[in-house]
């Protein structure tokens, strides 16, 4: 009767090793996820010891770039001849599905070129990775270039224009602003930021304008997301030979009935000589809430 | 069998379930040219995605049957689909396509790459995931 209740026990887990799992356990999404993207970083600064570390040898890339399907060795010489950076747009899904094997995708932004011609901007990515070894590595890649929807084009459309923004700092949304700025959403994602406060207040040193650049998308609950980084220059406080580098980080929500934008932003200050496009150097946020009115002809 | 040799990717050695999977798509594939809505959602895992570059953006189950009606597809897979035996209740098929159709009047890509994921649930082969990427000519 025992060894019955192991075996039915023991096809009970294998039963269930087969069927997908749906993204419980955080901690091999943890792993999947710090395996996929080691290797997006490896592949942008092109360490070809790496890339082949989290690939399996019988790796295949697809991607519309590509002349067509690839193995490892090819990758590996066309290297050189990829310009790339990649942004990942909204959430990755990781899928675990049967033993070992997880599905990740995600939509990205792409920045780059793949012998001197421009690839696809907005591209959906599918990751399988496998665990060999007791280490996740990458078995399939592919990329699939997005239509732009016009619906979508139109969405984004809509928002270009200059906000007049109130800006308090998180949590005091009822008490008065501390500064206003003006937004600015600008064709080919060009975000123009100019604040109030630019010639010093307490607690922050005079910085000049912002500039960077700006998404939209459809949020989940059907809204118009936006998503912007701009970059200033702040001035050497006291006693400092060298300013530093502001980066403001917006994410948005935008009523077109009303033609409002709110939600928050998160300051960030690095030294002169600090990256501000590093994610991992970013520390000590400042956040703020920012409720804004577009600007219109009168 | 050990674990670890369980879990391991078997190398397409194991015809009939080869077999199994390429039937399941080659009827997935007749359901969708047939427009057969059941057949289709039978054949598909309720979180199925597809990624075409010819959808906006990628397509639940649903939204992929709400526009069968959209489609005149025809596909002709240009040598074998290649199928690996990720797990054995995982197989990634892969093959190279040439489309002739229209989607919402325009025109497909002449020339693709197709994915399928496919995963084995109650015994039979469903597919997970189908991805088409664009091939340059």
């Amino acid at each position: 009767m025992r060894s019955l209740f192991v075996l039915l026990v023991l096809m009970i887990f294998a039963l269930a090793g087969l069927v997908e799992a749906r993204a419980g356990d955080e901690h091999i999404i943890a792993e999947v996820n710090k395996a996929a993207e080691a290797l997006d970083a490896a592949f942008e600064r092109q360490d070809v010891e790496a890339v082949k570390q989290l690939m399996t040898p019988n790796h295949i890339a697809v991607t519309p770039y590509y002349p067509g399907p690839q193995n490892v060795d090819e990758q590996i010489a066309s290297l050189p001849d990829l310009k790339y950076a990649q942004t990942i747009v909204g959430d990755v899904d990781v899928s675990l599905i049967g033993d070992d094997a997880a599905l990740r995708t995600f939509q990205a932004k792409l920045e780059g070129t793949f012998k001197g011609v421009p690839i696809a901007r907005h591209a959906f990515v599918t990751q399988l990775m496998a665990k060999q070894d007791g280490t996740w590595v990458e078995r399939f890649y592919q990329v699939t270039a997005l239509k732009f929807s016009d619906e979508k084009r139109a969405r984004c459309k809509y928002l270009i224009g200059t906000y007049l923004t109130e800006n308090r700092p998180k949590g005091q949304s009822g008490g008065s602003f501390i500064s206003r700025s003006l937004l600015s959403l600008g064709r080919g994602h060009l975000l123009l930021f100019t604040d109030s406060g630019e010639g010093g207040e307490a607690g922050f040193a005079s910085f000049t304008d912002g500039r960077g650049s700006w998404y939209c998308r459809r949020g989940e609950d059907g809204t118009t997301r936006i998503t912007g980084t701009t970059l200033d220059f702040t001035a050497p406080s006291a006693g400092e030979a060298t300013g530093g580098i502001g980066r403001l980080d917006f994410d948005l929500t935008f009523n077109g009935e009303r033609k409002t934008i709110g939600g928050t932003a998160m300051l960030y200050l690095l030294p002169l000589d600090g990256d501000p496009l590093n994610d991992a150097a970013l520390k000590d946020a400042r956040e703020f809430e920012i409720t804004g009115q577009r600007v219109g002809a009168h | 069998m050990t674990r670890a040799a369980a879990l391991s990717e078997a190398n397409a050695t194991d015809a009939a379930t080869i077999a199994a999977v390429n039937a399941s798509s080659n009827a997935l594939d007749e359901a969708f040219t047939k427009k057969d809505v059941a057949t289709n959602k039978a054949l598909m895992t309720q979180d199925h995605l597809t990624v075409t570059p010819y959808y906006d953006g990628p397509q639940t189950v649903d939204d992929q049957l709400a526009s069968l009606g959209e489609y005149d597809w025809s596909q002709t897979i240009v040598g074998a689909p290649d199928v690996t035996l990720l797990t054995p209740g995982v197989a990634l098929r892969t093959f190279a396509a040439e489309l002739k159709g229209t989607f919402q009047g325009k025109p497909l890509p002449p020339r693709v790459f197709a994915t399928e994921l496919l995963i084995k649930r109650d015994g039979k082969w469903v597919e997970r995931l189908y991805q088409v990427t664009t091939l340059k000519p």
